[in-house]
């Protein structure tokens, strides 16, 4: 067959197999290329799609709007105010070529701004290459916290889209200031936290508690920030915006009276001293006060350094919270607490003690506050009255240290308490075993002695002592203190506190406001029956003589409302310094005013109680135990 | 006997144009328009916005002008091919005193590239000179086809142009392989290309390696020295892709992202972010990497159906080639497939980071104009030859019909 086939026929049918096999190859190369594709399209796909988002995604949190907070009526003791700014987007103003012609473009925008605004420029062309360099997607906030003229004036002059714009950023305000301070405390700048743990690009700023309420309900307050996703092109500039909106933070109200605190803060007047109000019934926190405070507006957004050092080298620690933080020895209020112990132990309220100025245990005298002694045959409640030292000495040295600690702790001296408030302290109750720890020698009677009189090494805070006394107002409830209204009333423990115990108690606390020259008359209110106990505890080395001045109140008598303690750092006494301070507390609390010393005719019928024989009127009978009162009456 | 109605201008022998070339050829240029539209739709100017516009008009030209084209004979054309070979290599010898230069090479001399006239003369040359009747293929015919490839080739390397020069290579193999060239001559030809090509990517390799000793340094200086520091960056590039990620590696990368994010069905049309955001390199998006585009947007779909595109036009311009009635017809068909070939192969491969990356346009898709008008007016060729073709075994068969009736 080929033989007969012409030259030119043989060549043709040589050209159409390599024409072919040119075809063959054609496609095998078009198959590859399709494999390739298969494999970056199909296969690979996700990872590439990932490294696209990861270079054209930028992600910023937006921090939430922080909850507000209340006081128990509703006012507001922390708040946002917006700040304005005005904010210029680079993407809007980019020039093409070398950066320094964008740089150059905000720069001249910033000053014809400057110009038409009539406000001289916040920030210079080294912030505009930082922001350019560092975070270029993001607005420029050239003009931050402008007031409102300038704010109306930017509105009418700059078109929508002009490649700038208001942006508002909350800022936290106290319009309570100095007198919440210590307890609402305050906020600082911070990074937003993201919901999923995942970084962002660019640092954005909110807000976090730095202290008091702030920083322990932190978690309620600070709400989930959310996101935003910017797309960036190839130079960085911004594309487009994404938002994730911000869920905001929940409000916060708390169980303090403004009405009340700020009575407290002026009474104190800026001594050094705080003031605790519980309510009894339920253990809600009215008023906790520390003096001197200082003004927390001044502190946000930032604490100015100047500020911040004054107030570290202050000598009289406004910082501190006294009412918290501040340990003292509680002297003369812990009294009701030894005669409780005491009768808890089977000691009757008539046990007598004669005093004549001065107790002597072994090398120890503890002298009395009169100084040549409160008489012979001293009750219990008459003891309570004047706050004789003797008495106490020898009551708590025949109770015996044990019965007094484990009183003292069933009433929550020792233990923090609990309050949503950051840097508590707890205490110290002291016992053998801690003095054979710490100070190396064993426990004496005069140790108890001291123990007796709220001396010594025992230690509380203003806020324990207005739980106990809570607690000897209402009978024997522990509560936990309640700052903050979502929480429920928690009972700490029910001390066990017979009837007839606390009408002694009672009694002496009663007399000692109402008795004619009761060491605490200055703090009776009109209309309103208080119930009270002085202290003067004495600190430092003897010879300094210095004393805080203590009180601690409840009224009124019968179904107590609200339990008081104060201290004043280096007080008079207590009965001087602190009754006042609680007479004008109450004062507000019950919406009446502190009752004129020469008032004290109008309890004519109180004279009878002068003198050890004035033990016949009790004040307080005890409540539904007529065995008991049959007891007290009995002589 | 009934008188046939005839068209004018013989426009009736159309009829035996290659429709599926033609469609193929349709579909790629309206998917070209579509992706310089896209590509160009965020960029600020006006003027690329509106390119597309530009591309559409010019394609338009093209299908006009190739098929009258179409009408001639082809051997009519093939005949001035010397004249025009002669031109085009005139204009290249030109384009050093009197061309423009961007980007660092000097490519266009009064708004064309006369490479890629060049490159077409060059097609009709060879198939003109090896269609001769009397053609031997010899080692004499095979070594003037390889002048006729050589002189453009060197003129277009001095630009430099390295992609544009090195596409001669395979086009003149494959036309010389087609003609029926004896193949021992054309492996040693082949062997001879390889083995350059080998040397110089290893001295390139050489040089760009800081370890090479300085003896071996000087020694692969001196192989590369035709090369410009351009070329020789972007073959290292190639040949080490983590080099210089953030630098110039960046393009082959980013159009890798850009093809792979992409996935099955694309972002969407004018939803490609890697373009938007400018991650393609937006100066020649809409040429060198309008593929990246169409992939990004298209996915796997868009960009497998670009490629059966190229196979059906491929496939068929070869068959109207081997249907051919003589040899300048075929190898004019075998030169034309395979310069869009090895285009496309090198455009694809390059924007899925196989080859390095090289200024080839994608054929019908692409933006440039000279190219497109170029390759238009070859099709118009390659048609005229089906025309041809098919005209002459229309009359052969009514002459054996008369035959029988006789």
């Amino acid at each position: 067959m080929r033989g007969g086939m012409k030259r030119e026929e043989i060549a043709e049918s040589h050209a159409f197999w390599r024409i072919f096999a040119l075809g063959v190859m054609m496609v095998l190369a078009l198959f590859a290329l399709g494999h390739r594709l298969w494999a970056l399209q199909i296969e690979e796909s996700r990872a590439f799609a990932s490294s696209q988002m990861r270079q054209s995604v930028r992600r910023v949190l937006l921090p939430a709007t922080r909850g507000r907070i209340f006081d128990r009526d509703g006012v507001c003791l922390a708040d946002n105010r917006p700040s304005y700014c005005i904010a210029l987007f680079i993407e809007d103003l980019r020039r093409p070529g070398a950066w320094s012609n964008t740089v150059n473009a905000v720069d001249a925008r910033l000053d014809e701004l400057s110009l038409q605004l009539g406000i001289p420029r916040q920030i210079g062309r080294t912030e505009i290459e930082r922001h350019i360099y560092r975070q270029l997607p993001m607005p420029l906030l050239a003009w931050q916290d402008i007031d409102e003229e300038t704010h109306a004036r930017f509105e009418e002059l700059v078109t929508p889209n002009a490649g700038m714009d208001i942006v508002v950023q909350p800022e936290r305000v106290y319009p309570e200031g100095a007198v919440m301070a210590h307890l609402v405390g305050r906020v600082g700048r911070d990074k937003p936290k993201a919901p999923d743990g995942e970084k962002a690009h660019y640092d954005t700023m909110g807000m976090k508690g730095r202290d008091g309420i702030e920083l322990t309900r932190d978690a309620t307050l600070s709400g989930v920030s959310g996101g935003q996703l910017l797309t960036v092109d190839v130079s960085g500039y911004r594309r487009s915006v994404m938002d994730n909106r911000p869920t905001p933070g929940s409000d916060l109200k708390l169980t303090i009276s403004t009405r009340l605190q700020r009575a407290c803060y002026a009474a104190l007047a800026g001594r050094r001293g705080a003031i605790v109000a519980i309510d009894p019934r339920n253990g809600d926190v009215l008023a906790l006060c520390s003096s001197p405070s200082y003004d927390v507006s001044a502190m946000t957004p930032r604490v100015p350094a100047d500020l911040w050092q004054k107030l570290l080298e202050d000598p009289a620690t406004p910082l501190l919270n006294r009412a918290i933080t501040g340990l003292y020895p509680p002297g003369s209020t812990f009294k009701p607490a030894v005669a409780l112990a005491a009768l808890r132990q089977g000691l009757s309220p008539n046990f007598l003690v004669d005093c004549n100025g001065v107790f002597e245990i072994g090398s120890l005298r503890i002298r009395c506050a009169a100084r040549y002694g409160h008489g012979d045959n001293i009750t219990m409640r008459k003891a309570l009255e004047v706050s004789c030292n003797p008495y106490f000495c020898e009551l708590g040295v025949k109770a015996g240290v044990d019965a007094i600690t484990t009183f003292a702790r069933e009433a929550g001296f020792g233990t923090r308490t609990g309050i949503s408030l950051p840097g508590e302290a707890a205490g110290l109750v002291p016992d053998d075993a801690w003095k054979r720890r710490t100070k190396g020698g064993g426990w004496s009677k005069g140790d108890t002695a001291n123990l007796s009189i709220g001396q010594g090494f025992l230690l509380a805070t203003p806020l324990q002592i207005a739980l106990y006394t809570a607690m000897l107002a209402n009978g024997g409830t522990l509560w936990r203190p309640r700052l903050c209204a979502d929480e429920a009333p928690t009972i700490v423990r029910k001390v066990a506190i017979p009837a007839k115990d606390l009408a002694v108690v009672h009694n002496g606390m009663f007399d000692v406001v109402n008795a004619p020259k009761g060491g605490g008359r200055r703090a009776r209110v009109n209309g309103v029956t208080v119930a009270a106990k002085t202290g003067t505890a004495e600190y430092g080395p003897m010879r300094n003589r210095r004393k805080h001045a203590w009180m601690i109140a409840f009224a009124p008598l019968h179904d107590p409302e609200i339990a008081v303690a104060t201290i004043i750092e280096d007080g008079e006494s207590g009965g001087t310094t602190a009754a006042p301070v609680v007479a004008a507390t109450l004062a507000e609390y019950f919406g009446t005013t502190p009752e004129p010393l020469e008032g004290l005719e109008r309890l004519g019928g109180l004279e009878r109680l002068e003198g050890p024989e004035g033990l016949e009127g009790p004040a307080v009978e005890p409540r539904g135990d007529p065995a008991a009162r049959e007891e007290e009456a009995a002589p | 006997m009934k008188k046939k109605f005839t068209l004018p201008f013989g426009l009736g022998n159309l009829r035996f144009a290659n429709w599926f070339a033609f469609g193929a050829m349709i579909a790629l240029m309206a998917v070209g328009i579509c992706y310089i539209y896209s590509a160009n739709a965020f960029r600020d100017s006006a003027r690329l916005q509106a390119l597309y516009l530009d591309q559409a008009r010019l394609c338009a030209i093209c299908i006009a002008g190739g098929l009258v084209l179409a009408l001639i004979d082809y051997r009519d054309i093939l005949r001035w091919s010397p004249l025009l070979y002669i031109a085009a290599v005139a204009l290249l010898a030109a384009v050093p005193f009197f061309g423009t230069t961007r980007m660092g090479a000097t490519r266009w001399i009064f708004g064309i590239q006369p490479s890629e006239i060049a490159k077409v003369a060059t097609i009709m040359a060879i198939a003109h000179f090896l269609g001769r009747r009397d053609a031997a293929r010899d080692v004499l015919d095979l070594a003037f086809s390889a002048l006729l490839a050589i002189i453009p080739m060197v003129l277009i390397l001095m630009e430099p142009d390295l992609g544009t020069a090195l596409v001669f290579a395979p086009v003149v193999a494959a036309m010389l392989f087609a003609s029926g060239t004896a193949p021992r001559l054309l492996l040693s030809l082949v062997l001879v290309c390889v083995l350059a090509a080998g040397i110089i990517l290893a001295a390139v390799a050489a040089e760009g390696n800081p370890k090479t000793p300085p003896t071996a340094r000087r020694l692969a200086e001196r192989a590369t020295s035709f090369m410009g520091k351009y070329q020789k960056t972007r073959l290292l590039d190639f040949l080490f892709p983590d080099r210089d990620p953030l630098g110039r590696g960046w393009n082959r990368r980013q159009s890798m992202i850009a093809v792979g994010s992409g996935g099955a069905f694309g972002k969407g049309f004018l939803k490609g972010d890697q373009n938007i955001l400018g991650y393609i390199p937006q100066q020649v998006s809409a040429n060198d990497f309008i593929f990246s585009v169409l992939a990004e947007e298209k996915g796997f779909a868009g960009s497998s159906f670009l490629l059966v595109c190229y196979g059906i036009l491929l496939l068929s311009v070869l068959a109207a080639g081997a249907a051919a009635p003589e040899d300048s017809g075929r190898l004019l068909c075998v030169g034309v497939a395979t310069l869009v070939f090895c285009h496309a192969f090198v455009n694809v491969g390059m924007s899925v980071g196989m080859l390095p990356i090289t200024g080839m346009p994608l054929p019908f898709v692409s933006y440039g104009r000279t190219f497109l008008a170029a390759l238009g007016l070859a099709f118009g060729l390659v048609q005229g030859v089906a025309v041809r073709s098919g005209v002459q075994k229309s009359k052969e068969k009514q002459k054996g019909n008369e035959h029988r009736v006789n």
